[in-house]
């Protein structure tokens, strides 16, 4: 995907297999995640982990992730952060 | 089998050595270091010159901070702060985060005799009644810090339009209070703390343009009656500090200070009540604790909602807010 593209619903795939990428190199050498596997409460990702997935995020598919969105309800999985790019993308 | 092996060695010794790193950060920072780099990069002599020390043991602990990347060179061989320093030490930064460093280095010696401290029920010794004025500035500073930083977001969490009066009990510096009456300007605060505490939390409101003169209350409040009732009423980080059953009488006490149809919350760095702990900051936390009190030990989310049960409050609910804030909170209405 064109990282300065919005980002639409027909693109969940891509942004989705991205995301798994990312954390899976990230944070979960020794873990095999998918996208329901609940990342904060199985610890695979802390508090500096949100903050990079933040970045990631932002510079990947061009969103602003604002300071309300840094709750559990949207980092809970890659489902969840996939649904927050594609709600965020065009703000 | 042998790359598992290998793996958790590396993961042992990271967590054997962890304190050799937080001492790193801890010398150079009270050496000044990180200060006398703020006007500009300096090299080895100039560093030992100010000083007044032995260029030789500088060099050693500024290679310390080289590899902990608290520290940089340039390309004329001089030493600068690093990122990581420049937005959290320096001069444009939030000040009290000196005062938390200072908290932690200050409760290193207890926590280094944890193992003492489990054999033994008493703490290696008792931090807080030790402390005089110029260090309880200083400890409150540090929670002001924290209660500015991750734990700045319990206005837009805690939903307190309706609400007149509010009393926050064990305010500390006053952060919480005074950052939920600067969004709700309808409130009327009163903060509860000993009166040296709320010397500081005097100091810290001048930061603030209130609508409405806090109240301050100067109080012992696990030995003096609470005056009056509120629509609100706070305990934050509080409860911690006097342990289980301390807590139980407390917010009992508390029920009556409440008004009908009032509401009371406890923000707590919750212990996570279902294994395994992936928050790592309350379990460590009530390690602390443990250390340097008497009879402090930090607890679970579900058993201060039964806490609250128990004091009589009802609708008891919980709200975990940012997942950068170590903080979650319980409230109960009368």
């Amino acid at each position: 995907m064109e990282p300065s593209k919005r980002v639409r619903d027909s693109d969940r795939d891509t942004v989705a297999r991205e995301i798994t990428e990312f954390i899976q190199t990230e944070f979960a050498a020794t873990t095999t995640i998918d996208h329901d596997t609940p990342l904060i409460t199985q610890g695979i990702v802390d508090s500096i982990g949100v903050l990079r997935l933040v970045r990631f995020l932002e510079d990947r598919f061009q969103v602003n992730v604002q300071a309300q969105d840094l709750v559990l309800q949207n980092f809970r999985s890659v489902t969840a952060m996939l649904d927050l790019v594609i709600n965020r993308s065009g703000d | 089998m042998e790359r598992e092996r290998q793996e958790n060695q590396v993961r042992l010794i990271s967590l054997a050595e962890g304190f050799l790193y937080a001492n790193v950060l801890f010398a150079l920072h009270r050496l000044g270091v990180f200060r006398l780099l703020d006007s500009g990069p300096k090299t080895l002599p100039e560093l030992a010159a100010v000083m007044g020390c032995d260029e030789h043991r500088l060099m050693r602990a500024l290679r310390g901070g080289l590899v902990t990347r608290l520290l940089e060179v340039d390309h004329e061989n001089r030493y600068q702060v690093s990122g990581v320093v420049k937005d959290t030490l320096g001069p444009a930064a939030d000040p009290s985060l000196d005062a938390w460093m200072w908290f932690l280095y200050s409760v290193q010696p207890a926590i280094c005799q944890l193992d003492k401290t489990v054999l033994s029920g008493q703490p290696i010794f008792h931090f807080f009644s030790q402390l005089n004025q110029a260090e309880i500035r200083q400890f409150s500073l540090a929670m002001h810090n924290y209660a500015k930083s991750r734990g700045a977001d319990l206005p837009n969490f805690l939903d307190l339009s309706g609400y007149k009066t509010l009393l926050d009990v064990g305010t500390g510096p006053g952060t919480y209070a005074f950052e939920l009456a600067a969004k709700y300007r309808q409130l009327e605060i009163s903060l509860l703390d000993l009166p040296s505490v709320l010397e500081v939390a005097k100091e810290i409101e001048a930061h603030y343009s209130l609508e409405n003169q806090p109240h301050y209350l100067p109080l012992d409040f696990g030995r003096e009656e609470i005056p009056g009732k509120y629509d609100v009423v706070l305990v934050s980080n509080t409860l911690h500090t006097i342990g289980p059953a301390s807590s139980r009488a407390l917010l009992k006490r508390l029920y009556s200070n409440v008004n009908s149809a009032g509401c009371l919350v406890v923000q707590a760095q919750f212990i996570p009540d279902h294994q395994p702990a992936t928050r790592c900051w309350p379990v460590v936390f009530d390690l602390i604790l443990m250390s340097i009190t008497p009879t402090g030990e930090n607890h679970g989310l579900n058993e201060t909602i039964e806490w609250l049960k128990e004091a009589g409050f009802l609708n008891v609910a919980s709200c975990r807010m940012s997942l950068l804030n170590t903080n979650s909170y319980v409230i109960g209405y009368r």
